[in-house]
């Protein structure tokens, strides 16, 4: 691999000729300005947060983001008695008394299937 | 201020001769100063402290300015690094203001180059470092101003001895 730096070379006669160049002092108000600006500076600096205190706002501000996230994952979207029921409808009893009832009446056939759980009681899908 | 104390007469020669005023060198060192004050806790000592204080005058200097600072570096091949012996520089300086004319002649990037490298003595690494580019675009730079200022210093110097 080529070195690709470029070799050094200082125009000796050239930067005393430039360092001989005239440069102005500062306006006499300079110091008096700049020691005035750096004291605002050190004021703001006192009630302005440091660093550590805005890292640790940004770490308890992540860690509750992510548990927001968690709790709505865990807990899932509330469900609501206008949400749609999902899978096959089951028949309340005043619907099967009334459907017996009609069949009877009509003395048709009545044909059904009865679902029995342990917890939540008999139930019926006409 | 120990710090600036120290560091100021450079600074100051290179806004004045990059703004050629006065009264904007001094709002752009007290810009740089303050900056430099603002952001000292975040100074973790990768390049020198002279290096990075230059870095942030400069910078005051182009906002000042209000230069762009997009510039198109030439290829390392371009670059002719030496100048030509025959010329002695304190043989053509007909008087000091010729070369400040033709350094103000030069563009801000050129003019910094030169007086970074040729006047105060930095390495071409410190000045790619506060002029924000790679060495081989501080080399080219100093070539251009190096080859402008001796032009046009060797005018000058024809037409002195012509008269």
């Amino acid at each position: 691999m080529s070195d690709r730096r470029p070799k050094e070379y200082r125009d000796r006669p050239l930067g005393a000729a430039l360092r001989e160049l005239e440069v102005p002092e500062h306006r006499p108000s300079f110091e008096a300005e700049l020691r005035r600006r750096l004291a605002a500076e050190r004021r703001a600096a006192r009630t302005r947060p440091s660093r550590v205190q805005r890292r640790r706002a940004l770490r308890v501000a992540a860690v509750a983001a992510v548990a927001a996230a968690v709790a709505i994952v865990a807990v899932g979207i509330p469900r609501t008695e206008h949400s749609p029921p999902v899978g096959p409808e089951v028949a309340g009893a005043a619907t099967i008394k009334a459907k017996i009832r009609s069949a009877l009446a009509s003395m048709r056939t009545l044909r059904g299937e009865l679902v029995y759980g342990r917890t939540g009681g008999a139930g019926a899908s006409p | 201020m120990t710090i600036v104390r120290h560091y100021d007469p450079g600074l100051r020669s290179l806004a004045f001769r990059l703004l050629r005023d006065p009264h904007r060198m001094d709002d752009a060192l007290q810009e740089a100063y303050v900056k430099a004050f603002r952001s000292l806790p975040r100074f973790r000592g990768e390049s020198r402290l002279g290096t990075w204080l230059y870095r942030i005058a400069y910078n005051a200097c182009l906002d000042e300015l209000g230069a762009a600072r997009r510039v198109t570096p030439l290829p390392l091949e371009s670059v002719a690094e030496r100048p030509d012996p025959q010329m002695s520089v304190h043989d053509s300086v007909a008087s000091r203001s010729d070369l400040a004319a033709a350094l103000e002649r030069l563009p801000v990037e050129e003019r910094a180059a030169v007086l970074l490298v040729d006047a105060q003595g930095f390495a071409y690494r410190d000045a790619a470092e506060i002029l924000d580019v790679p060495e081989g675009t501080v080399a080219s730079r100093l070539s251009r101003a190096r080859a402008q200022l001796r032009t046009a210093l060797e005018d000058r110097a024809e037409g002195a001895g012509g008269r």
